[in-house]
């Protein structure tokens, strides 16, 4: 197992109050895996990532029974050993690669610098040379005069593909991609993410896929996790889930896109009422039960994750689930 | 369960106001004190030759400088008139350079380029040295060293108040104003002045430190204040022969002025990471 | 000329009505300075036209850098076109936007901008925010903007509760609809929605759009909707109109173009579309650095000549071609 998380709470000061925001996550990532976690705004798969990369924001609380990756235990760790692990075990891109990317440094700059970073032997000619390997294993030209570009003259997707190239750098076993696609137009999502499968392919590193979108994730992820509000409501295998969900909140997502809806053009479309409860809020029972048109009384107790009979592999978090008859 | 990731908050950010307090608690003291102790920055002593010194026991707590005037006194009338001397500076400026600077940001264009080359050059002069010329040119005197700190300070608030304002007019919520049927002059006074509020306090505050050290050395080339008048850099002009013999003379009002300028700049440092919504997170 | 549909193409066409704004010939060119002597010229708009009729509602689509904000921005008057002209039927006739009072103007053609966030002053209240547009524009009593405010928020699904709230309170979908409810304030003619779902999660998106079509619906607007999403096109427009990189490429009823786009660029669109089985036709084009520079507006592409040698890469550049040829689709009156 490449990451192993197991009952992940994180609490951040809001208001002055140490407020739960996320809560019992548990999920492993096996080698050469995509997880893809679902979630919208509010539901914490932001601060999940953070906690597993140890960059919570100060007054954050993070707790885990089990938080380990390739064997190394992440929770005790000094910033020295983050600092060891950050750019070698675990590498991460993130949603606005324009701002990720150091605006008075070229690209070679930055390049060189991440694989400094991993190889600390390496002379100038060398590092030269893994940094148009690196250029030409996502897809950009591997000329040293694009080296000496700046980040302002290239596009979103070529900077993406700049700062893939900088995660690869260290050959990592984990990558964390944050809505890596979010920023960018359609054509280009679309190659982004046919690189990420194909370096999947090509290095058998782990990579936990992060979106808001549910298309993207069924499209591209081997496994699913879907968030609600701080907690996992559903996770499984991706075709398990999407062909079968058992969480209301899974098929709302899945149905409410106006692609998936065969409706005619100008009728409403199916939505899921209601809006996400503010982060942090404490509820009795079932946090989706407010929007929830299967919600009955015993969805005033907090529901928890059940694993599913026909397919051991998937779980969900729902009492309305457990008797659904699809 | 493990604990993990538990980060300290940083204690950096309240020292800062404690020492900015305790200046600014002083300088208020300096006001209030005189009107129950009788102190008198201007009495001359009638034994000049026996006058200099420290505490000997009775007469004044920090001793008399060489013309027998009560030192204590003229350090804390001095720092009411730097005070006063430093609000009417920032106020002056204040008012000249934000206006100034919301035109230049919100009707950019020939309005903006001429104020900003105007400000550019005065930016680029060595504040002292600016100050000094108009001294010269205006005659020497308190009033023409306020101008002069004046004219020197606004500059700093010009420049701030159009890059903010600038920045703001590219706002969506000001297109919305517009397309709302806003005036620009409206939209300069509802949207973009309150978003400069904060910078223009920091500024300001800054601004005192800087004003009061203009003036302070104005004094001590001997451009600004005149005799009798108690005002600190004028009293370390007056203590340079006696830097040896009694260096308390120059000590004291020194220190006054740097505790006064620290008090001030932390002032306006912490000021800043205070109104900064991001930083100040409590547990 | 009235091109006859071919009888196999299925076309849902609205009854012709009169044209409301018409968009004639309209360029923008952003200019930046590069140096002292150099000037850098972006055409982030390239001779589009453009028909908005009474009750119709027209998609303009295209990726970042297609120009289409512009086209909003330009529509709102918080531009000036470098030429061309935007007309509004104005008191019985066709005016220049240009020659109409701001007041009637903004009275009659309001806009929803993308991020709900940032188009609202963060410290005004909710009840000043939708109001305002009223009180600058109508001659409405001060003395009720509260009940007024109240009505609007209950018009667009919102509580009254959240009448004294500041906008960092309420939620993306919340804030989005108190800007359909400002826009919606005045009762204007015309609605210019930009990219107004893009910010918002999912499956608010598909409360804000049936929001939408409600107000489309009962109110007969007029609306011009900037998007990138194709899906939502398909839903909510009559026309759609395709921007690439500043110019207008194809042009119709959106059935039909969706149906049987004509152009190599719609056609990789609508492959691409989400939740369609991707053909993995992928555009290569934008593999090349571009001289980029920091002016207000899209990025674009720049028409400096260039003076360094152009990058040659492994992938063939897929070219979209600089033919200005406007594909029409059958059924269009031109």
């Amino acid at each position: 197992m490449t990451l192993e998380v197991l009952n992940l709470t994180v609490q951040l000061p809001i208001d002055r109050v140490l407020t739960t925001v996320v809560r019992d996550v548990t999920f492993n990532v096996a080698p050469g895996e995509i997880l893809g976690i679902v979630g919208e705004s509010g539901c914490g798969k932001s601060i999940t990532n953070l906690a597993i990369m140890g960059l919570l924001p100060p007054g954050a609380i993070a707790t885990a029974d089990r938080l380990e990756l390739c064997g190394h235990d992440l929770r005790q760790l000094s910033a020295q050993s983050w600092r060891r692990i950050r750019g070698n075990k675990l590498a991460m891109i993130f949603q606005n690669p324009m701002s990720a990317l150091n605006p008075s440094f070229t690209i070679g700059n930055q390049l060189a610098e991440s694989i400094r970073k991993a190889d600390t032997t390496f002379g100038r000619k060398q590092v030269e040379q893994r940094s148009l390997e690196l250029l030409d294993q996502v897809g950009l030209a591997s000329h040293r005069a694009f080296l000496r570009t700046y980040p302002h003259q290239l596009s979103g997707g070529m900077a993406q593909r700049v700062m893939i190239a900088m995660a690869l750098a260290c050959r990592p076993s984990l990558l964390i991609a944050d809505e890596p696609t979010t920023a960018l137009d359609v054509t280009t999502q679309a190659q982004i993410l046919n690189l990420l499968l194909r370096l999947r392919d090509q290095f058998g590193m782990a990579v936990i896929l992060v979106s808001h979108d549910i298309g993207l994730i069924e499209e591209h992820a081997d496994r699913i996790l879907v968030m609600y509000s701080g907690e996992i409501v559903e996770s499984g295998p991706t075709a398990v889930v999407t062909a079968s969900s058992r969480h209301p909140y899974t098929q709302g997502l899945l149905s409410c896109s106006p692609a998936r809806q065969d409706l005619p053009p100008k009728t409403p479309l199916a939505a899921i009422p209601g809006v996400v409860p503010p982060i942090g809020q404490s509820m009795q029972g079932c946090r989706f039960a407010p929007r929830c048109s299967r919600a009955f009384e015993r969805c005033l107790t907090h529901p928890d994750l059940v694993v599913r009979h026909d397919y051991p592999g998937a779980a969900f978090r729902c009492f309305a689930g457990e008797t659904y008859v699809a | 369960m493990q604990m993990f990731n538990t980060i300290k908050l940083s204690k950096g950010g309240m020292s800062l106001g404690l020492v900015s307090s305790g200046v600014i608690v002083l300088l208020v003291l300096s006001f209030l004190v005189p009107l129950v102790v009788d102190l008198d920055p201007y009495r001359l002593s009638d034994n000049l030759r026996a006058s200099i010194g420290l505490w000997n026991g009775s007469g004044p707590v920090l001793g008399t400088d060489d013309l027998g005037r009560d030192v204590l006194a003229r350090l804390v009338y001095g720092a009411r008139n730097s005070v006063g001397i430093g609000l009417a500076v920032v106020l002056v400026s204040m008012s000249v350079g934000v206006p100034l600077g919301l035109f230049a940001g919100v009707y950019g264009g020939w309005i903006d380029k001429i104020i900003m080359r105007v400000t550019g050059i005065l930016m680029t002069l060595p504040n002292i040295l600016l100050a000094i010329v108009i001294v010269s040119v205006l005659g020497a005197g308190l009033l023409t060293a306020m101008c002069a700190a004046t004219v020197v300070a606004i500059p700093g608030f010009i420049h701030i108040v159009r890059s903010i304002s600038a920045l703001e007019m590219k706002r969506q919520y000001v297109h919305a104003a517009r397309t709302s049927g806003d005036s620009t002059l409206r939209i300069l006074w509802t949207e973009v002045l309150p978003n400069c509020w904060v910078p223009i306090v920091a500024q300001a505050t800054l601004g005192f430190g800087a004003a009061i050290l203009n003036i302070a050395a104005l004094d001590f080339l001997g451009l600004g204040a005149k005799p009798p008048m108690a005002e600190w850099g004028a009293m370390l002009a007056d203590a340079r022969p006696f830097i040896e013999s009694n260096p308390n003379l120059i000590v004291l009002p020194g220190l006054s002025l740097a505790a006064t300028i620290l008090g001030f700049t932390l002032l306006g440092d912490s000021l800043q990471q205070w109104l900064n919504p991001r930083t100040g997170v409590h547990q | 000329m009235i091109i006859p549909a071919p009888p196999s193409v299925v076309l849902r066409v609205k009854p012709m009505s009169h044209e409301v704004v018409v968009i004639d010939g309209l360029s923008k060119a952003f200019v930046a300075r590069q140096s002292l002597f150099t000037k850098q010229s972006l055409q982030a708009l390239d001779n589009v036209s453009l028909t908005l009729r009474h009750g119709h509602t027209v998609a303009v689509i295209g990726e970042s850098g297609s120009g289409k904000s512009t086209l909003a921005r330009l529509l709102m008057r918080l531009e000036r076109p470098s030429s061309g002209n935007i007309s509004l039927l104005h008191q019985g006739r066709l005016t220049d936007i240009e020659s109409i009072r701001s007041r009637e103007f903004y009275r009659r053609v309001q806009m929803v901008f993308q991020d709900p966030y940032s188009s609202m002053n963060p410290r005004k209240r909710i009840w000043q925010i939708v109001t305002k547009p009223l009180t600058n524009l109508s001659d409405c009593a001060r003395a009720n903007l509260r009940e007024i405010a109240e009505r609007e928020l209950q018009a667009v699904g919102l509580g009254t509760q959240h009448v004294d709230a500041f906008p960092h309170q309420l939620s993306g979908g919340e804030r989005q609809r108190v800007a359909i409810a400002r826009a919606m304030t005045v009762k204007p003619d015309v609605l210019v929605l930009d990219e107004p779902l893009s910010a918002l999660d999912v499956s608010i998106q598909a409360q804000i759009l049936n929001l939408l079509l409600e107000f489309q619906q009962r109110m007969t607007l007029t609306s011009l909707f900037i998007t990138h999403d194709l899906s939502v096109v398909s839903h909510i427009a009559d026309d759609v109109a395709v921007l690439k990189a500043g110019q207008l490429v194809e042009y119709g009823p959106t059935a039909a173009v969706i149906a049987a786009p004509a152009h190599p660029y719609t056609q990789t669109l609508i492959a691409n579309m989400p939740g369609r089985p991707r053909t993995r036709s992928v555009l290569a084009g934008e593999l090349q650095p571009q001289q980029r520079s920091n002016v207000p507006g899209p990025e674009a592409r720049t028409t400096r000549a260039q003076s360094r040698p152009e990058f040659s890469f492994r992938v063939p550049r897929f070219d979209i071609g600089r033919d200005r040829e406007l594909v029409q689709i059958k059924g269009v009156q031109r």
